[in-house]
């Protein structure tokens, strides 16, 4: 292979997110070519660990079985780790993703790990433990070794680290601080190819966050709108037109503005929201269009809506024989006030918090029934003094 | 230097449009055939699909 094609490869290879991030023994880690049809990931790692790949394959085994641990890791570290001589698989199956910055592909392994770890434990009824305790290792192993880096490059001066280091091993030290990939620059290379290499530091893009907040602040006016309307739900309506307004300025941007990029948190934080005001929207929808159990028979009904605090005074309420009251409450906090405690209190959804606070215990109770209904609420009962 | 197209804030945006205009669909009282969740799953599924082919374009230049 001549020196030059040497120099294009090199430059070809992009940066991707490494266990070596995780213990600095994985730096370079490669896997063996013929292993059957295993991935060949324990043995490799029980070489770097100097142990026994027996060890390596019974602890992958049993974080399978805490909740499908083993299986994201496993997975994630063939996908990352190359066989020897070869390229690492994500970048045959998903070239663009030697282009992502460092963090995002940190965040994409993540997020897609504890999905699969969430839906595995879910359908097992494996509890959380597992996770918390691969996650909290995997933590302070990057945080240790980051700070090592850091001791390591403060404590030592270049010049006495030795001679027996090679270019190599210090651009694999020197990779992980920067913000993109290492250049390659090749003295002997044909001028072209020397100019190609000293663009690649140029082509990594950097966050708008100058756009970030121009878009927040489109969304905060946006939000506006509908409250200036009068339009009903409001908060709901605000949070479709702060959205939308999200919606197309991001858009705009990822197809105008090239040369940089959106910071993921606004992504994540924007995204988030939409997500729920669809979920509210829908939640909404269905309790207008759809009453709940006992709606029928109810003497009252009352609907809040984002409210907090709400109040709602049910005191000198005329209780003859069986009298049924509804509330319906979404995103709100209720504070109900009765004469007597109610015979009876029917909450049917799962995000709906009930506190009573009665003043005289020995209070007996009346023949009101209250339906509580709704998402995402805390609806307060007390009796007056 | 042509640049690719900023593939994450192209996949939101989009997910984001869907999810808005669902959302003030239903709440201006438009009817939804089938589950509403099918809808979302839906335009999260047409977002990915238009994500990754615009990822595999880029990749492929």
């Amino acid at each position: 292979m001549s020196r030059t094609s040497r120099t294009v490869e090199n430059e070809a290879m992009p940066e991707l997110v490494h266990p070596a991030q995780l213990d600095p023994r994985l730096a370079g880690l490669t896997r063996p070519q013929s292993t059957g049809f295993t991935g060949g990931l324990c043995r490799a790692l029980a070489e770097r660990w100097q142990v026994d790949p027996i060890i390596v394959r019974l602890v992958v085994l049993a974080l399978t079985f805490a909740g499908g641990v083993g299986i994201a890791l496993y997975a994630w570290g063939c996908l990352l780790t190359p066989r020897v001589g070869g390229t690492p698989p994500i970048l045959r199956w998903l070239p663009a993703f030697g282009g992502w910055p460092k963090n995002t592909q940190a965040i994409i392994v993540a997020v897609s790990s504890l999905v699969l770890v969430l839906s595995v434990a879910r359908q097992t009824g494996v509890g959380w433990g597992p996770v918390i305790v691969v996650g909290a290792l995997a933590w302070a192993m990057a945080r240790r070794r980051r700070r090592n880096n850091d001791i390591s490059s403060t404590a030592q001066p270049a010049s006495a680290r030795g001679n027996a280091e090679s270019v190599e091993q210090w651009r694999a030290r020197l990779s992980p601080h920067a913000d993109s990939p290492l250049p390659a620059l090749d003295l002997y290379a044909p001028e072209a190819a020397r100019q190609a290499a000293s663009q690649v530091t140029q082509k990594t893009r950097r966050n708008n966050w100058w756009a970030a907040a121009a878009i927040l602040l489109l969304m905060a006016v946006a939000a506006i709108v509908p409250i200036a309307l009068g339009l009903d739900p409001a908060v709901l309506w605000a949070g479709v037109f702060a959205s939308g307004t999200a919606a197309v300025l991001i858009l705009m941007h990822s197809l105008i503005m090239r040369s940089r990029r959106l910071p993921v948190v606004l992504l994540v934080a924007v995204l988030s929201g939409a997500v729920g005001v669809g979920l509210l929207a829908v939640n909404h929808a269905a309790a207008s269009d759809a009453p709940p159990v006992g709606v029928q028979d109810a003497d009252q009904q009352h609907t809040f809506f984002g409210e907090a605090p709400a109040e709602l005074d049910l005191t000198g309420l005329q209780i003859d024989g069986e009298t049924t009251v509804l509330i319906d409450a979404t995103a709100s906090v209720v504070q109900i006030r009765v004469d007597d405690p109610p015979g009876s209190i029917e909450v049917n959804s799962d995000t709906i918090v009930v506190e009573t606070s009665y003043t005289n215990r020995s209070q007996s109770a009346s023949d009101l029934t209250l339906i509580i209904d709704g998402d995402f609420s805390v609806v307060e009962i007390e009796t007056a003094p | 230097m042509k640049r690719s197209t900023d593939v994450p804030a192209l996949v939101t945006g989009l997910i984001m449009l869907g999810f808005t205009a669902m959302g003030a669909w239903i709440l201006s009282g438009g009817q939804v055939i089938g589950p509403p969740a099918m809808w979302f799953a839906t335009i999260l599924m047409v977002a990915g699909i238009i994500g990754l082919i615009v990822s595999l374009r880029a990749s492929r230049r």
